[in-house]
């Protein structure tokens, strides 16, 4: 049974929809991020599960129950907002304790709570400072822990990474990811950010547009991007537009001939000759031979001859951008190789690392 | 010793030009601070001295005093008390009124959003003369409540006291109160609502945890410039008071129009002053702390 489930979820801001038929069910105890570029509908998605906005057409289900019109202090939801909202009026321990006061819970019991879910987050003896007596990081923690300490059954977070700097924000990734496991809540993760959707979600839905274009595990939706929006936004990828002209059928590929006549080889079911469709290419699967090297595999499957037009050191690797007929091609390399302007290189595709995306 | 003399003089030479860099600023003051020194501050320090001073003679004293104790205490006391009952129940609306715009968005709340500051560009002798017409024996209001059968017109209620003087000075002033609060309401982000929303708590919960203590400058800063204003209005007074008690600013004018008593005016007004003053102390001292924790954290 899903812990929550959108059906057709649409919402209008005006002559805007924001939110296009969405229908979204995620699972028990896992993390599902909603990941696209601003303006695409996934913070107005998770006000509409949190009961901030009304959706115009559409239901949300909490544990199966229909919370669509409930508001927001009915639902038992848990939020985490990204400048972290914590109130500064009140101590780091009135803030993990308003929420229960609200419930009638013991003093007792409140102190316990508090206590335990601060010693989670490694802020115990932090209970009676003020939030602007925090970092950036430990604010967010708490922010996490009042949001934890009710015990809801659903945990929002709003890009609550958005507010910290690099460093912080890589350690943060693995801490929600660990709190989430070691709480097993069911949560929802907003971000625009693809690196923190890949390390942080059991699963991602890609929105644009306000409409979902891919659900998958992180795994998924970067190998096997479902369109050419995906590809692109979720990592870095290069496109080779082409048609279908025939198939390898001993070993499963289809032969893909551009515009400009280069062929190209990759593997790919379903698909019908004559079929037009997107190659996209990672810069980790394209290999970069130089000159002399290259020669000697000329005429193979999938090798081209290209001309270096750009290069950019990036620390671990070298990024290369590589014009190979009308295409250009981004690759990443090892810092051991070094290709200069203009230089003439081969370039060789894999086939099984291509992925068709059929128009 | 030779290696001495040129570090010490490049000293003075430093301190030199330092105290005239120190020089211009204070002079590009001097207007402004010279217009201050003679239209407030000399008129408001020779009030209060001429307070100690008796017609006729030259010796400071305290007759002023213990003559506007024994005439005005109970007014004294009256202007302090309608100050303090208006200022809370103005307060209490300004701050309801404030938190329904801050939160509602429909089509009521924009009407209401734009209505409300009317008050506050009407001036206190047109809200007198308005509030003649409406609270008067036979005025709108009775009538109005004659109509829901709540009184009889002919035992009608005796507005022109204490109670129409604090519903004027509400009407008036609770408008501007809800501009100050509200612009501080409208400062919270409106995430630190969602959250307290989010963990259970409704709308009242979210006024009195959230919106109020985090508005507190700002209620406060209305609190005090509304009583401030209160406690030195005339016109309102003087036209809706119909006998005693009365207001010290009614009392202070009816000194010096019928007696051309200035010594007791004067004490009159330095007595109003003291009552003011708790207010504008926390306000002075709530501004200089603001200004000071802006400049540390900017």
């Amino acid at each position: 049974m899903p812990a929550l489930r959108l059906v057709n979820l649409t919402k209008r801001f005006g002559k805007t929809v924001a939110v296009q038929d969405v229908s979204l069910e995620i699972r028990d105890g896992e993390i599902m991020t909603l990941l696209g570029p601003s303006g695409c509908g996934k913070t107005t998605t998770l006000r509409c599960i949190a009961g901030l906005l009304s959706p115009d057409e559409g239901d949300i289900y909490l544990d199966d129950r229909r919370v669509t019109d409930l508001p927001p202090e009915k639902r038992g939801i848990g939020l985490v907002f990204q400048n972290y909202a914590l109130w500064p009026h009140m101590t780091i321990y009135e803030n993990l304790a308003f929420g229960l006061r609200l419930r009638k819970i013991p003093k007792d019991e409140i102190q316990r709570k508090v206590s335990e879910v601060l010693a989670t987050v490694r802020l115990s003896g932090f209970e009676q400072r003020y939030p602007r007596q925090l970092s950036g990081g430990q604010q967010q923690r708490v922010a996490l822990a009042r949001a934890l300490v009710i015990e809801p059954s659903v945990l929002l977070l709003d890009e609550p990474l958005s507010n910290l700097d690099a460093q912080l924000r890589e350690e943060m990734r693995f801490e929600i990811r660990e709190l989430q496991r070691k709480f097993g809540i069911t949560t929802v993760y907003v971000t625009h950010d693809q690196a923190e959707a890949l390390v942080l979600s059991d699963r991602i839905t890609v929105l644009h547009g306000g409409k979902i274009t891919q659900v998958g595990t992180p795994k998924d939706i970067y190998n096997r991007p479902s369109n050419k929006f995906v590809a692109g936004f979720i990592g870095l990828t290069s496109f080779i537009e082409g048609t279908v002209v025939g198939f390898d059928e001993t070993r499963g590929y289809a032969i893909v001939k551009t515009s400009d006549g280069l062929e190209v080889q990759a593997r790919s079911t379903g698909l019908h000759s004559q079929q037009k469709v997107t190659l996209a290419v990672r810069p980790e699967h394209i290999e970069l031979l130089p000159g002399s090297q290259g020669l000697s595999r000329a005429g193979e499957v999938n090798v081209f001859e290209g001309v270096v037009l750009r290069m950019a050191y990036l620390g671990d690797t070298i990024d290369y951008r590589v014009r190979v007929g009308d295409w250009v091609l981004r690759a990443h390399t090892s810092t051991n190789m070094v290709l200069n302007h203009d230089e003439k290189v081969w370039v060789v595709l894999s086939p099984d690392q291509i992925t068709v995306i059929p128009e | 010793m030779s290696s001495g003399s040129p570090v010490a003089k490049t000293t003075i030479e430093h301190r030199g030009r330092g105290s005239r860099e120190w020089l211009f600023p204070l002079l590009l003051l001097l207007p402004a601070v010279g217009l201050m020194l003679a239209l407030y501050a000399y008129p408001f320090v020779s009030s209060i001295y001429r307070s100690f001073l008796v017609k006729g003679e030259g010796a400071v004293t305290l007759a002023n005093y213990a003559k506007a104790r024994q005439l005005y205490l109970r007014d004294i006391l009256f202007s302090l008390e309608v100050s303090l009952l208006s200022t809370t129940i103005a307060a209490v609306l300004s701050i309801a009124l404030a938190a329904y715009l801050r939160m509602a968005t429909g089509r009521i709340a924009k009407m209401v959003g734009a209505v409300y500051r009317l008050p506050i560009f009407i001036p206190f002798v047109v809200v007198a003369q308005m509030m003649n017409t409406f609270l008067a024996p036979h005025g709108l209001l009775n009538v109005f409540l004659a109509q829901l059968h709540l009184i009889d017109l002919k035992a009608p209620l005796q507005l022109f006291n204490w109670k129409g003087l604090t519903f004027s000075f509400v009407w008036k002033q609770a408008a501007f109160m809800t501009l100050i609060v509200l612009s501080g309401f409208k400062m919270i982000d409106d995430s630190y609502i969602e959250a307290a929303r989010s963990l259970g708590a409704r709308l009242p919960r979210v006024i009195v945890s959230i919106l109020i203590p985090m508005s507190l400058a700002s209620i406060s800063v209305a609190v005090i410039l509304a009583f401030t204003s209160i406690m030195g209005t005339f016109t309102l007074p003087y036209m809706i008071i119909a006998g005693e008690p009365t207001t010290v600013t009614v009392d202070i004018a009816h000194r010096v129009t019928y007696f051309g008593d200035y010594g007791v005016a004067n004490a009159l007004g330095t007595i109003t002053y003291l009552m003011v003053s708790f207010a504008a102390i926390y306000y002075l001292r709530y501004t200089v702390r603001k200004s000071i924790y802006e400049v540390q954290e900017g």
